[in-house]
């Protein structure tokens, strides 16, 4: 208790000297041009906010820029909050400058490892417009959080818990969101999963929010991450065509053109509202009962409070459920736990104890030849990682999972240890004949994700389902892929790059996921949707792939309209209505509705 | 080196047109002169798609010490509509890897277009089937060929321009469906269960020492897994040496699998620890979480991990000055190894030092 009162008198110390100087908080993401930054918002969770970051594969990309109203006259401090993600014996690779009403800073940026607030100046400033200018000195990743003013020279607090009620107060923020909508679903993750989800409600008459923390749908589908569809579509050909993409190979630009299809096809839709840019952060329940889900723009910064009677949680990584209090696994079980074992591949495939080596993020690339040689400059805060491996391009094989890194929580480091693996790679393969015209033609910035946290439903789904070919009375979901299960290629030989992974394959005939895997044992308007669905690592193997996703979400999207019907929870649809839902999802494969045009 | 002179041997005595005579196999990775003496003994029979007639799986033996498996294989290669015959033996270790194969005499390989393998071909057939992460691991053999490409009048396995060109890579040119019923026999699940069945029944202190002292990462970890518990005392100088040298999912199983009652000795510990600047980033974790784990850590095996602190990443950081806290008492050597990865400036995560506030 001393502690606290100790700590509660140390910050209002803090938030006092704050109160007596004049501040100005600008976050980054909500400059008015971010020029070549994009904004990335992957990594609220883990470090606070989402981020302008300078994307440009060596070539340091367009000044961001902004324009803010001073109150008042002074001499200011300046900081802003940065990161050096190559930390070492060399230059930082994401350097950078601040520019305020066209004056360029002296202090370079970007050089501190860990998320910190770095001293950018001094600068005497006059009330009214101010103009700061973000200048990217190399291309490579710098990252911008927020900028922050004081006529006191006292850095704003680091630790997440002390920023993020710093924050509050410095943005004036109130408690809870200033806007409310009521839909009678909502949504959250515009995956395959999400928008199956939202089409199949959507077509019998709910009123859906679709919430997506990116511009654009598709999630790993997405141009911006570009992994092709893969799977069956089951009961939901109809649904699924809208959505998935050709077996263009991973990475290719192609994803733009269904990319387009999605977004029209969704979109057509009047009773789905979409809500891009949207990131949610936090769901209310009462009981075990979701209220509400709240979500805030990425780039605005405005929140808005999204009420409705059941929810879906398709964000991949399990985030609605897991701010519910909802029951979830993650990491690979033991071998006996479900008595998954595959004898002849041992530990790659099922541990005797159970451990964090789940399969892995990729962080896909593509290179393309110019019509002219062009240099790449050296990387040396990248051999670390990229060692003597020479790469033009990647593919499913750039995968990292490692026993120290979380897949939510360390999310950022992974997808840096790939930029890494990417520029350390392409650098080598460079001093090489015949790559001389080669350059990067994309890299995303986006980490594709295969398994992080599963929600626990009433029915897990298991390697023995699939080896059984098990039918269930709620068989909603069916598959004939095979299962798939990833390893990192160092465990069996330690001179291999850590950042690629192998594949072990068990082919299978069809094998079917009941209903009872699409909704949470423990909150009890909640169904999920997408790679959290509830099943062990194993049984994640086949069903990962984004056209079974789909399904799920196809066969969520339906089993919500039972529920409207009735003014029913999830798991009655399956104790109480399940012929009619049967009937429901056998009858999508000959369902010609026209859906309305907005 | 032992592995390049049984090729070049191999390379020797392989015509355009395969074997003329009984020999050295073509090629052949285990360091073993082959004898006819050697003795054969049948350990099983399989049966699958394509097979003539069941093969038989043997196990070559020298004066009842087991060497390794052979099988004579003896099945159709088809597409939709030809099928021909191969004749092949394949070799596996006593763990059940592929480790080479031969042709039969009079029997030379061929493609589909009745050509015989080049010499070339032979030697890449070898590099295929050794390559466990192959792509034809993922295809089913009607994703072989795009079909759009197929002319009519095409061969079929000499439609190479029609060979999916990442598998057209990898594959033997003009031998694609050889190419593939070769890779999956030689990595078939059910042989190589049969294979380490056998090995595992035929286990004894001889053939453990034996499996101990090889140079095969393979031989050890199966070794390690038919440990008894007594045999992590007799055998400590061995997994002790594996922990410093072999692969990482070997370390992953030895540390998981020492008894307790080792574990709590101190010096098994200091010899553990004393190896962690051997270790490998998931190795050094899985440890740090063993030492979580372990109520009773030697503050000697803390100062042994303390040295390799600044090669640390952040949650290995992280956990270790959390370790470190829950010690009740740390050598001045440990203290030192701190203060000093604090103030090193290439230590890239000193900050968690300082943030751990831990040397006041």
């Amino acid at each position: 208790m001393i502690y606290r009162i100790f700590g509660f008198l140390l910050l209002s110390n803090f938030f006092l000297q704050f109160s007596i100087s004049q501040t100005v908080l600008i976050e980054a993401e909500s400059f008015d041009d971010p020029g070549g930054w994009v904004v990335d918002p992957q990594f609220v969770e883990q470090m606070g906010s989402p981020y302008l970051m300078a994307h440009g594969m060596g070539n340091p990309v367009d000044d961001a820029h902004t324009k803010f109203q001073l109150q008042e006259s002074g001499d200011y401090h300046i900081w802003v909050r940065s990161k050096n993600w190559a930390p070492g014996d060399w230059e930082a690779p994401g350097r950078f400058q601040v520019a305020i009403n066209g004056q360029t800073l002296p202090e370079t940026l970007g050089l501190t490892p860990g998320w910190s607030w770095e001293y950018a100046g001094k600068m005497k400033l006059d009330d009214g417009d101010t103009n700061i200018d973000l200048i990217d000195q190399t291309g490579f990743n710098g990252r911008c959080d927020a900028i922050f003013f004081s006529t006191h020279k006292e850095a704003p607090p680091r630790g997440n818990s002390e920023l993020a009620a710093w924050r509050m107060i410095e943005s004036k923020e109130a408690s809870s969101p200033e806007e409310s909508l009521e839909f009678d679903l909502v949504v959250v993750g515009g995956g395959i999963a999400g928008c199956a989800t939202a089409i199949a409600a959507a077509e019998q008459g709910l009123k859906v929010a679709l919430i997506h923390d990116r511009p654009v749908l598709g999630g790993n589908a997405s141009s911006e991450i570009r992994v092709h569809t893969l799977g069956i579509y089951g009961h939901f050909e109809r649904i699924l065509k809208m959505l998935d993409t050709e077996h263009y190979p991973n990475g290719s630009p192609e994803a733009y053109k269904d990319e387009i299809k999605r977004h029209q096809n969704v979109e057509k839709y009047e009773n789905i509202h979409l809500f891009t840019n949207w990131r949610a952060y936090d769901a209310n329940t009462e009981g075990s009962r979701i209220t509400s889900v709240d979500a805030r723009h990425t780039s605005e910064g405005k929140r808005i409070r999204f009420i409705a009677p059941r929810f879906v949680d398709s964000t991949g990584d399990g985030w609605i459920g897991y701010w519910a209090g909802a029951d979830f696994m993650y990491g690979r079980e033991s071998v006996d736990t479900y008595g998954e074992a595959y004898e002849e591949w041992g530990e790659l495939w099922s541990p005797e104890e159970a451990d964090d080596f789940v399969m892995g993020s990729s962080v896909l690339w593509r290179t393309v030849k110019g019509q002219a040689a062009v240099d790449f400059p050296m990387v040396p805060w990248a051999e670390e990682v990229a060692e003597s491996h020479e790469a033009t391009e990647g593919t499913w094989k750039w995968e990292l999972s490692r026993l120290d890194l979380h897949q939510i929580d360390d999310a950022e480091e992974i997808r840096d240890h790939m930029l890494k693996a990417i520029y350390g790679s392409f650098a080598n393969a460079k001093k090489g004949e015949g790559t001389e015209n080669l350059k990067f033609e994309w890299i995303s910035y986006l980490v594709g994700k295969r398994e992080s946290r599963r929600l626990e439903g009433d029915y897990i789904f298991t390697f023995n389902d699939v080896t059984d070919q098990r039918k269930f009375p709620d068989s909603v979901v069916m598959e004939i892929r095979e299962v798939d299960v990833h390893y990192q290629q160092n465990l069996k030989d330690e001179d291999k790059p850590d950042f690629l992974s192998e594949a072990i394959f068990y082919k299978t005939p069809q094998y079917y996921i009941p209903y009872r895997s699409l909704y949470s044992k423990n909150i009890e308007n909640l169904f999920m949707a997408g790679r959290n669905f509830s099943c062990s690592h194993i049984g994640l193997g086949g069903p990962r792939v984004m056209r079974t996703t789909g399904q799920m979400g196809a066969a969520v999207g339906i089993a919500a309209v039972i529920c409207e019907k009735y003014g029913i929870d999830p798991r009655e649809v399956y104790t109480d209505h399940l012929e009619e839902y049967m009937a429901l999802i056998e009858s999508q494969k000959n369902y010609n509705t026209i859906p309305p045009k907005k | 080196m032992k592995s390049s002179k049984f090729i070049w041997i191999a390379l020797f005595w392989m015509g355009l047109i395969g074997k003329q005579s009984q020999s050295d196999p073509l090629f052949f990775e285990l360091p073993i002169q082959i004898k006819e003496s050697f003795e054969k003994s049948k350990i099983g029979e399989l049966m699958e798609e394509g097979f003539i007639a069941p093969i038989s799986i043997e196990l070559i033996s020298n004066s009842g010490k087991p060497l390794f498996y052979e099988s004579n294989v003896k099945t159709t290669v088809c597409d939709d509509e030809i099928c021909e015959i191969m004749y092949i033996k394949l070799y596996w270790d006593l763990v059940g890897e592929y480790v080479g194969y031969d042709s039969i005499a009079k029997h030379p390989l061929t493609k589909f277009d009745h050509e015989p393998f080049t010499k070339s071909d032979y030697g890449r057939l070898h590099e295929l089937l050794k390559n466990d992460g192959s792509i034809l691991k993922f295809k089913q053999k009607s994703q072989l060929i795009d079909k759009e490409r197929v002319k009519a009048s095409d061969v079929v396995d000499g439609t190479t321009g029609a060979t999916l060109l990442e598998i057209k890579e990898e594959v033997v040119e003009g031998a694609l469906y050889s190419s593939y019923t070769l890779w999956h026999l030689a990595y078939n699940g059910s042989i190589k269960n049969m294979i380490r069945a056998n090995t595992e029944s035929m286990l004894d202190e001889q053939l453990i020492s034996h499996l101990l002292d090889s140079d095969r990462s393979g031989y050890k970890l199966f070794a390690f897994h038919n440990f008894k518990e007594n045999d992590f005392i007799k055998y400590k100088q061995y997994w002790l040496k594996s922990l410093k040298e072999d692969m990482p999912l070997t370390r992953k199983y030895i540390l998981k699998n020492i008894p307790e009652k080792l574990w709590f000795n101190y010096k098994v510990q200091d010899q553990v620890c004393g190896l962690f600047g051997f270790y490998d980033v998931n190795t050094r974790t899985y440890l740090l979480s063993k030492l979580e784990e372990t109520n009773d850590v030697s503050i000697l095996s803390l100062e042994y991990v303390s040295k390799s602190l600044v090669e640390m990443n952040s949650n290995q950081t992280s956990q270790f000055l959390e370790l470190l806290k829950g010690s009740e008492k740390l050598t001045e050597r440990t203290k030192n190894n701190i203060m000093k990865a604090s103030e090193n400036k290439g230590f890239k995560y000193s900050y968690l030092i300082d943030e751990y506030n831990f040397l006041n």
